[in-house]
């Protein structure tokens, strides 16, 4: 208690215990096992519902279509300038440094190695985080605050089905379509490159047979499971984000950033986790 | 036995129990013993839109504690999946329309139906036309909501919870004023889904609604307080 002023005893407001440093991060640390736990246990739980036969209805067909033509086809001239670019500065730079090394024979297993295997899946998903994730998140994040979430529940339509499902599967099958066109795009735009230079003797035949000679059962299926695992999860952070936001101005705009870094760590995680196993 | 006394014997459509759901403005609305039998409309005067939609919901099992049963199914009883089976047997009016913004009027309307039943889209398209005639509208409007006229957008919220062909209806605010187009055609789809056996729960904000001779309400409640109140003994 303070002195007495003018004979009046003040009596200090009660003041809120604010947890220290190593409190704040130990909750930090809490919060974050805790959500990442309730997205694993979701992210089964939409996977386990979207391939369950007969659970798909018509309107989820629509709104699959509806997003893999944005997510997908929408995305093709920006995946393709930058496939262009890559195969420009990372497949001529390839041939280039064998040829220098006198490693030609190698050229099949650094392009599998580095394009293939890692790069394209890669890029192509920073691709669709960027262009739809966000897009995703903001559009489900907006219903949420507006309220259309709880009109869709009135009506008997539940979010997951009708938002998460369709979006997700169409995440997934765009970013492996996506990828094979970032793949074929990069690889024959860095030959011809190479050839109009003068850089490899190989015709385009011998260059298709040094890469798929090169390219085992491993890799043929880790070029299908990557990028539509990681479309999947990349489509399921943005929409399980949007469903969380704050019912405020600022919901959407801080959930932004914390789902673009959850869907890079994912692409991360995944990427790591199917190069060991194929 | 009378077909009044069957209708008293018959279980409710809607009931409550221990209902209390915390309003949008703070504090906390309690709504024991409610009870809508088949044919009956209950008109609860609301203050605020935001009552009315938060005691909406707990009605539909969407928020609140205590329970709430609808043909006879507590929600809280209930996974989610069968939860959305449910209130597809209930339509809805809600306050400010609450339509998906990015998607035009028609397929806001057709979604409910398009979505829980596997009814030809013809079917379901010449329903929503006739619905559509029937509250004065040309036809479906195709122009994305905030296109539309407020008060077009008005008589497509009376389709879209009408063309499911309800158990329940819940009007939030469902008219600006008994002077609107859209009145004369809502009174006449009421009584239509009362001889039905359907039950209707009308939140007005209008004081002189509670009084329109046209709606006959079976009973008429009001939010004072804390407390939903019945205002008149049903007759």
């Amino acid at each position: 208690m303070k002195p007495p002023a003018n004979g009046v005893p003040m009596v200090e407001a009660p003041t809120a215990e604010r947890p220290n440093l190593l409190g704040r991060f130990g909750q930090g640390i809490i919060d974050t096992t805790t959500d990442v736990f309730l997205f694993t246990g979701d992210l089964c739980g939409a996977l386990t519902r979207g391939l369950a036969p007969g659970n798909w209805r018509r309107t989820m067909w629509t709104e699959f279509e509806r997003f893999f033509y944005f997510t997908g086809v929408c995305a093709i001239p920006a995946v393709m300038i930058t496939a262009l670019l890559v195969g420009l500065g990372l497949v001529l730079q390839i041939i280039y440094w064998l040829r220098v090394t006198g490693q030609q024979g190698s050229i099949g297993d650094f392009l599998v190695l580095v394009l293939i295997r890692e790069l394209s899946p890669v890029v192509t998903a920073l691709i669709v985080i960027g262009r739809s994730g966000s897009v995703m998140l903001d559009e489900v994040g907006h219903l949420k605050v507006n309220g259309q979430i709880r009109m869709l529940e009135s009506f008997g339509i539940d979010a997951t089905d009708f938002l998460a499902i369709p979006r997700c599967f169409a995440s997934a099958l765009a970013l492996f379509a996506l990828t094979t066109i970032f793949l074929h795009t990069a690889l024959w735009s860095g030959y011809f490159a190479a050839s109009l230079a003068g850089l490899t003797a190989l015709s385009l035949v011998e260059f298709a047979d040094a890469v798929l000679s090169r390219m085992s059962l491993g890799d043929h299926l880790l070029l299908v499971v990557k990028p539509t695992l990681t479309g999947f999860v990349i489509g399921y952070v943005a929409i399980w984000h949007g469903l969380r936001v704050e019912a405020s101005a600022l919901g959407v705009r801080r959930a932004l950033p914390k789902a673009f870094m959850y869907s890079l760590l994912a692409t991360l995680l995944i990427g790591i986790a199917v190069s060991t196993v194929f | 036995m009378r077909e009044s006394d069957d209708l008293a014997a018959a279980p409710p459509i809607l009931e409550t129990a221990g209902l209390s759901v915390v309003s949008p403005r703070g504090g906390t609305i309690f709504a024991d013993d409610l009870r809508l039998q088949a044919g009956e409309l209950h008109l609860v005067h609301s203050p605020t839109m935001g009552q009315s939609a938060a005691l909406a919901d707990a009605l539909l099992g969407l928020a609140g504690a205590g329970e709430v049963r609808f043909l006879g199914v507590a929600w809280a009883d209930i996974d989610a999946a069968e939860a959305c089976r449910l209130r597809s047997r209930i339509g809805r009016v809600m306050s400010g329309g609450n339509w998906l913004e990015n998607r035009s009027v028609m397929e806001n309307l057709l979604l409910p139906l398009r979505h829980q039943t596997v009814l030809a889209e013809e079917i379901i398209r010449q329903r929503a036309s006739e619905l559509a005639l029937s509250f004065g509208l040309p036809g479906i409007p195709t122009l994305l909501p905030h296109q539309c006229s407020e008060s077009d957008l008005e008589r497509a919220a009376c389709v879209r919870a009408f063309l499911g062909r309800p158990k329940l209806l819940v009007l939030e605010q469902p008219i600006e004023a008994t002077e609107s187009r859209t009145f004369p055609p809502l009174i006449n789809a009421v009584q239509q889904l009362r001889r039905h056996r359907g039950a209707i729960i009308w939140f007005t904000h209008k004081r002189s609604l509670l009084e329109e001779p046209g709606i006959s309400a079976d009973r008429r409640y009001r939010i004072a307080g804390s407390r939903l109140l019945q205002l008149e003994a049903a007759p």
